[in-house]
């Protein structure tokens, strides 16, 4: 109970301390000067734990996640967060369209993004390969939960992976991958579109 | 009035100072070959300055209407738009390995294919147009649009013009390296247009002789013929172009200044032209314009390049506010253009000491007004500059600078990524069904927008 009169008390203080806080934010880490978010540095140094919401899947499976990170990166949570539809201590947010292996992946991206946000461009980019090494049903699965939490930068990347994939196929494998019926191209159709932007072919 | 198109055509056409009369290498006046259909058609020679020409070339635009340059060719010869290579955030897929099941993405929605379409590289989209009929209408698609306006192209794309094939243009793709020569031109065949600014996705040309503006989407070929000016000027003008908004329903505008300090703005939505005020009395006329460096635009502000004093004349669309800028240029520095990258303002240009001549690049200090230079092409590459006359001219400056270097026997092509400092080589810009490296007269860079209307 103490705990979290306090943590209460430091969310309070937070925008002040922001202010003056947010000119000389470094701390040492490693031998090295980084820079940090001033919320972070102000916790740190009270010793209190970074303040945690509950994200509950389709299967009833909670998930404990540091607020920051899903904030930063979904619209839809960062929404509910500030008009105060969230109490911290009683609910957990219901994404009943998002199953517990799916979750926890976009909870691993945003966490990642979040506290590696610092890094370069290219391990970055790497890291992002590698978690979109999923299969097809994986794939899918990512970009509706990403969709249906709007997560910008996630969608942005499972966005440029799916066109990856389809921008070398054929017209026919297209139509079929997408269960396109009735497409109403004629031949003659089709030639005549080729022949509009013929450069383009 | 004679007198001051042959004039413009000089300063238009003259890209090579080679003094030699009897070169001819550098004789525009083309063979009878396939490209040409019409027996007036004679290119400006360049190194004979009779008038008879230029009136022929005058002339001949002037007056009828067959003049079409290019054939419609049935079957390019050019290579079939190569697969693209999967760049920087690839996730390891291959396009060509991947099995994509029907069960799983046959619900896709489809606003979501439609965020997936717009980031299609653009010569794939224009061939899944084929798909379905939504997927064909997509051009016309509101939704479309604003998923278009989210899509973040890492480069421009260039439009240009050669000397052989004036009234139709060329495009490239720096992401691919590849060129496009659109065959039908949407263009009016029977004028010469040049491109002379751009913003938003579309390139405003203007018509040979300082008539008319034109504003076309060079990917789809949608143009428009702008309203005539409400004063016909004669004399040269400059030329600038800002966009309204990221979305592409948001409109642009278009400025042109002369020297004498006359200036009119058009305005696309409201479609009419409009003389905002005079010049400031604080600004010297007449203004010496520097014409051959193209202008640059940075929010709603447009700068030009002057010569005399050296610096820079801006002006802001939305407050209608005319500002000079005296910046003393480099010293030995020759075709100078201005360019922008981020918001920066920079100058590139050829930098010619002894015989030595390399192609800088400078950034503006704005606190000092003071031009420092930043980078400047490889050696070795500079090497091959060595001694000869070059000229250079610069064919795109936003964010990626595309420069032509030419001397009597050499003709380069080069793009410079101001943010990454990469000289990168251009390959040569070849017609269909040609071999021969064609020489660009102008062209200007454009960021490929595939729903913007003119």
């Amino acid at each position: 109970m103490e705990l979290l009169c306090i943590r209460q008390w430091i969310s309070g203080l937070l925008p002040t301390v922001k202010k003056w806080l947010s000119a000389w934010c470094i701390k040492p880490v490693g031998g090295a000067l980084v820079r940090q978010e001033p919320e972070y540095i102000l916790l740190a140094l009270m010793g209190s734990p970074l303040k945690k919401i509950m994200l509950c899947s389709s299967e009833k499976e909670i998930f404990s996640v540091e607020e920051q990170v899903m904030v930063q990166h979904s619209v839809i949570i960062n929404n509910m967060i500030e008009d105060g539809s969230y109490n911290h201590e009683e609910s957990k947010i219901p994404l009943d369209c998002v199953d517990s292996k799916t979750l926890k992946k976009v909870i691993d991206y945003c966490t990642h993004h979040t506290h590696h946000h610092n890094d370069n461009q290219e391990d970055l980019e790497a890291w992002d390969a590698q978690f979109l090494n999923v299969d097809s049903n994986g794939l899918y699965d990512l970009l509706m939960a990403a969709n249906y939490l709007e997560i910008r930068n996630l969608l942005d990347l499972i966005y440029g992976t799916i066109k990856n994939m389809i921008k070398g196929k054929k017209i026919d494998e297209i139509r079929r991958i997408f269960n396109i019926k009735d497409h109403g191209f004629t031949p003659e159709e089709e030639e005549q579109n080729r022949k509009e932007y013929p450069h383009f072919y | 009035m004679l007198r001051h198109l042959i004039a413009h055509l000089h300063q238009l056409l003259h890209t090579s100072s080679t003094t030699s009369p009897t070169s001819p290498s550098s004789s525009f006046i083309l063979q009878s070959s396939s490209l040409h259909n019409h027996p007036r058609w004679s290119f400006l020679d360049i190194d004979d300055n009779s008038v008879d020409d230029c009136c022929g070339l005058v002339m001949a635009a002037g007056k009828s209407g067959n003049l079409r340059m290019v054939e419609p060719l049935k079957h390019p010869s050019t290579k079939k738009p190569r697969r693209d290579q999967s760049r920087g955030k690839s996730s390891g897929r291959s396009s060509m390995t991947e099995v994509m099941e029907q069960q799983i993405w046959k619900d896709f929605p489809e606003d979501l294919i439609e965020a997936v379409i717009a980031r299609l590289p653009i010569a794939t989209f224009f061939r899944f147009r084929s798909v379905c009929w939504r997927w064909n209408s997509l051009l016309n698609s509101p939704s479309f649009s604003q998923h278009c306006a989210q899509v973040q192209h890492a480069n421009p794309w260039f439009y240009i013009i050669t000397q052989e094939r004036a009234n139709s243009g060329a495009m490239y793709d720096p992401s691919i390296k590849k060129w496009y020569h659109p065959t039908v031109s949407a263009l009016p065949s029977k004028l010469i247009l040049f491109p002379v600014a751009s913003a938003g996705g579309l390139v405003c040309f203007l018509e040979i002789g300082q008539r008319n503006f034109f504003v076309c989407n060079p990917l789809t070929q949608s143009f428009k013929e702008l309203p005539a000016r409400s004063v016909k000027v004669w004399s040269p003008v400059a030329v600038g172009m800002t966009a309204n908004g990221n979305l592409t329903g948001a409109g642009y505008k278009i400025l042109w200044v002369t020297c004498d300090g006359e200036y009119e703005v058009y305005d696309s939505m409201r479609k009419s032209w409009s003389r905002p005020g005079n010049m400031p009395v604080g600004i010297k006329l007449p203004l010496a314009l520097n014409f051959k460096s193209q202008s640059i635009s940075i929010d709603s502000t447009i700068y030009f390049m002057h010569s005399d004093p050296e610096g820079i004349v801006s002006y802001d669309i939305a407050t209608g506010v005319w500002k000079q800028y005296i910046i003393p240029a480099p010293l030995h520095l020759t075709d100078h253009t201005l360019a922008e990258c981020d918001g920066r303002i920079m100058l590139v240009g050829l930098l010619t000491k002894n015989a030595a001549t390399c192609v800088c690049i400078w950034e503006l200090q704005k606190m000092t007004l003071l031009w420092k230079e930043v980078d400047r092409m490889p050696n070795e590459w500079c090497l091959d500059l060595y001694g000869k006359h070059i000229k250079m001219t610069c064919l795109g400056n936003k964010g990626l600078l595309m420069l032509s270097l030419r001397s009597k026997h050499m003709n380069r092509l080069v793009t410079y990524d101001i943010a990454s400092r990469e000289w990168l080589k251009v390959p040569g810009c070849v017609a269909p069904r040609g071999r021969k490296r064609q020489s660009i007269a102008c062209g200007t860079a454009f960021h490929p927008c595939l729903t913007a209307v003119a």
